[in-house]
This record gives C-alpha cells, sequence and structure tokens, in this order.
C-alpha cells in the first residue's frame, strides 16, 4: 500500500501554512492539518496519527481518526484537522504522524517526524515617552 | 499644665502611587459627578463635574488626574486658512508590529485645566508601528491638521493622543497638552509681531 503525506500545515494567524514555522509568539492558539494522498489504483479508507510534544516532552495533543465514509478514491486526497491547542512554553515543539490505510490492518504509508515549530516569548506591546517633538507649517 | 505629645512621627515620604491614566469621556458625553469604575481594569476614579476633573481613588484618598500643560517644542506658528500645521510624533516603542489610530487637535490655549478642542481642527490617522524587540525611538511620524476657517485671531494649543484604551496617560498614549502652538491669523489680514527693529538717526 502507498499513499503520501502531501500537505502539513498549522492554522496560525486565521490563515493555513506550511510548517515548521518560527518565532511564533506564546499565548497563540494553533491547530495541525496533515493531507494525506492516496496513491493505490483502488479507493482507500485513510487514517491518520499524530502526537505533538511541547519544548519539555509533553504531549499536548494527541489525535488519530479514521475517515468515514465515502472514503479516498485512486490518486486523491483527504484531510485531517486537530482540535487545536496553545503555544504556552518557549522553545522547539515536534510533531510525530502516521498516515495509515486499511483499519483492518492498519498500515504506515507515510510518516514524519521533526519541528511543529518554535515559540518565542510575547512581546506586549508598550509605548513610552510619546510627544510631539515638533510642529511646523507645510 | 500643658502637656506636650513625646515622640517624633518620622519622616513622611511622598505616596509611591502607580501610573494611572485620566478616562477618556466621549465628546458630548455628560457625567455626574460619582465615583466610576473602570470596567477592564477595575480601578475605582471620582469625577467631580463643577470642577471637571477625575481622580484616581487609592486607600480610600483621592488624587487628582490630569494630562499636564507644557510649552510648544516648536516656536508659536502663524497660520492663515489653507495652511497645514504638522505634528512631527515621537515615542519608544517595544512589540508585535501593531497600527494604531492617532487623533491630533488643536484647541483653546487655556494652558490649564481641561482640554477644549476646536471644532473642525482634529485629525485621526491610522499609522503602523513595525516590531521592535527592544525599545525602539520612533520617529518620522506625522499628522496634518488644515486649518479652517474658524477661530482667526486667536492662539491655538495642541496635543495628540492614541485611541487605544479607556484612560490616558501621558506619554504613553498621550502627549503634553501643548500651549502657544500656533496662533490663526485672520483673513482680513492681521500684523503680528509688531514693533521696532532699532532706531537710528537721520
Amino acid at each position: 500500500m502507498t499513499g503520501t503525506i502531501t500537505k502539513k500545515e498549522l492554522d496560525y494567524q486565521n490563515i493555513w501554512q506550511a510548517f515548521p514555522l518560527y518565532n511564533i509568539p506564546t499565548g497563540t492558539t494553533i491547530r495541525v492539518r496533515i493531507i494525506g494522498r492516496n496513491n493505490m489504483t483502488t479507493i482507500q479508507q485513510m487514517g491518520i496519527a499524530w502526537v505533538v510534544t511541547d519544548p519539555n516532552g509533553i504531549v499536548r495533543e494527541s489525535y488519530s481518526a479514521w475517515e468515514l465514509w465515502p472514503y479516498t478514491g485512486a490518486g486523491a486526497e483527504h484531510e485531517f484537522i486537530g482540535n487545536g491547542f496553545p503555544l504556552d512554553k518557549v522553545g522547539t515543539w515536534l510533531l510525530n504522524v502516521y498516515l495509515y490505510m486499511d483499519p483492518s490492518n492498519p498500515t504506515v504509508v507515510d510518516s514524519y517526524y521533526g519541528t511543529l515549530c518554535t515559540v518565542v516569548a510575547e512581546l506586549v506591546p508598550a509605548v513610552s515617552e510619546f510627544a510631539v517633538s515638533s510642529f511646523s507649517k507645510v | 499644665m500643658i502637656k506636650t505629645p513625646e515622640g517624633s512621627l518620622g519622616r513622611v515620604g511622598a505616596l509611591g502611587l502607580p501610573t494611572v491614566g485620566v478616562p477618556v469621556v466621549a465628546p458630548g458625553q455628560v457625567l455626574a459627578s460619582g465615583y466610576y469604575t473602570d470596567p477592564t481594569t477595575g480601578q475605582q476614579y471620582y469625577y467631580n463635574a463643577a470642577l471637571d476633573q477625575w481622580y484616581y481613588v487609592a486607600a480610600g484618598l483621592l488624587y487628582p488626574l490630569a494630562i499636564t500643560w507644557k510649552p510648544s517644542p516648536s516656536a508659536k506658528i502663524d497660520l492663515i486658512v489653507g495652511n497645514v500645521l504638522r505634528f512631527n510624533l515621537t515615542f519608544k516603542y517595544i512589540g508585535p508590529a501593531v497600527t494604531r489610530s492617532f487623533y491630533a487637535a488643536i484647541g483653546a490655549n487655556s494652558m490649564s485645566g481641561s482640554f477644549n478642542e476646536w471644532s473642525g481642527y482634529t485629525v485621526t490617522k491610522s499609522i503602523a508601528i513595525p516590531a521592535k524587540t527592544t525599545p525602539t525611538l520612533i520617529t518620522g511620524n506625522y499628522i496634518d491638521i488644515p486649518i479652517a476657517a474658524s477661530h482667526a485671531g486667536e492662539d491655538g494649543a495642541a496635543y495628540c493622543k492614541m485611541l487605544d484604551g479607556l484612560t490616558l496617560t501621558e506619554g504613553v498614549n498621550c502627549t503634553p497638552l501643548y500651549y502657544n502652538v500656533c496662533h490663526i491669523i485672520l483673513a482680513a489680514g492681521e500684523i503680528t509681531e509688531f514693533g521696532i527693529a532699532s532706531f537710528v538717526k537721520v
């Protein structure tokens, strides 16, 4: 059985963006979207499983699902979207994802393990010394 | 025999009050004297309508709040209808890239108390501020106010604020109130700074 993870994206700033993404401020909530393609010549039921870990190695999202009927045709794609979680720790967040086919005999057809994103401390906007430096006639 | 109290009260230092802004009241809104609470911060204020004065409430005591009046950073500028008065802004900023609405106004040159804006002499402008990871001096932004056909013959004061909160804090989202900023020259012509430069024997 063959299949391919064709897109790995984050819902960041209300836009789906390919990850890894860098320097996301803390406090941001994101969702993961994985799109898998059926490389077989027959219809297949696609499945997914992923785990997101924070910079301390703690699991922050564990997601798994099998697609529901109708299944994915030959050469077609199916998307899986997670529930979302807040990026509340500074550092590197990791994703470990497996794309499956055939729930009666689950077979891993593609996988990815690596950086999901890096998170930096949120910058709180602050203004000081606000003044008019000069007035002029124009 | 008169008894005198013994002991020392010690030195009484200034209270270390936090920086508290002056509540923003919408134009035309009339408030009665009384206590008001900022719904965002929970900070309690007292407003004296007769004096048009806000007070900050701390430990049961009232402390007056105000934006200070300061002289214009530039020499007084003579203006006629059709001229434009430019406010050259400066501030320090740290934070992500944001866009803020700035509001500038010219008003009565009262030099004390609240600022009475002149109708037709206000401008709102959006200004994009770039992301800065350290406090950085931002210059080069300005707001222009065109001079209208009113208040001729009067001196004008001016100030600028950011429309981003329920309170105004000088230096944070409001400039000082500047007096002697400009003079609106009468449309029919007006002589200013009239004087004898020198006397010579002829």
